[in-house]
């Protein structure tokens, strides 16, 4: 059997152990890697992603992402940036909707407080990546 | 079995998407969780957090299973917002408080009316890269 073939069952093992950079520990490759990504547009089109099916866009500041490939659980961490393209939203952050949370889908709200500290959805840009265990 | 397998490059089958194993490494989150800041404090999801604790409210100290090498890894974070449609959440490191084992967050919340307030958040996530010790 060559060595390719051999390689081809790698991803089949349980977990792959990395050695630590400090050399005193391991670390699991599985468990480092993101296992969704995107960057998606106002109208949560998919520009660029990983393992994602579709974005839905449920209202102003009110988007919701399909997962392809199902996470194990819905207890995986969700990071997310927004986009800001000019300087009259001084303030802007997205949340997740963590009521929603399923092991096929999540849901986030973007908002911003401008100077005269008015609270607004608002639609931007999506920046995420997800961590946690694949199903 | 265990095996080893000394490379220095990854390629996909067809031989394309070279990658050297070092970026597979250096790129490779070292933690991560989901935790609950609410009522008792608790790790819901994790991967080399040993623990969440509570420092008051808004307030949680964050400890690593195996350390990093330094104090100069990267932390990203999320949350949610808790069902309230009229204020924004966040959640960022406590000035001076990184360590190689641990460090401290605090979750906050502004809006039209009130400025940064530390507050409790039912679901908190955080991602950790850099280099284990």
């Amino acid at each position: 059997m060559s060595f390719s073939a051999d390689l081809a069952k790698f991803p089949s093992a349980t977990s792959v152990t990395m050695n630590s950079e400090g050399g005193t520990a391991t670390t699991n490759l599985q468990q480092g890697l993101a296992k969704v990504w995107c960057f998606a547009t106002e109208a949560a089109a998919l520009t660029d992603s990983f393992n994602m099916t579709s974005g839905l866009d449920n209202g102003t500041g009110d988007y919701s992402f399909t997962i392809a490939n199902n996470m194990n659980n819905a207890t995986y961490a969700i990071l997310n940036a927004v986009y800001v393209d000019s300087g009259t939203y001084p303030v802007t952050n997205q949340n997740v909707a963590g009521d929603a949370t399923t092991t096929t889908l999540y849901r986030v709200h973007h908002a911003w407080v401008d100077t005269g500290n008015s609270f607004e959805d608002l639609d931007r840009k999506n920046y995420h990546a997800v961590f946690g265990d694949l199903a | 079995m265990a095996s080893e397998l000394r490379v220095n490059t990854l390629k996909d089958a067809s031989g394309n998407n070279s990658i050297a194993t070092s970026v597979v490494f250096g790129g490779t989150a070292k933690a991560w969780c989901h935790f609950k800041g609410t009522e008792t404090e608790a790790l819901l999801d994790s991967y080399n957090f040993s623990s969440v604790d509570d420092d008051g409210t808004g307030n949680y100290g964050m400890h690593f299973t195996s350390n990093m090498t330094n104090a100069l890894y990267a932390f990203t974070a999320g949350n949610t917002d808790d069902g309230a449609g009229s204020s924004m959440y966040a959640c960022d490191i406590t000035e001076n408080t990184m360590a190689t084992a641990n460090f401290d967050v605090e979750t906050f919340y502004v809006n039209s009316s009130t400025n940064r307030t530390d507050v409790d958040l039912t679901e908190v996530y955080m991602v950790i890269h850099g280099d284990l010790a």
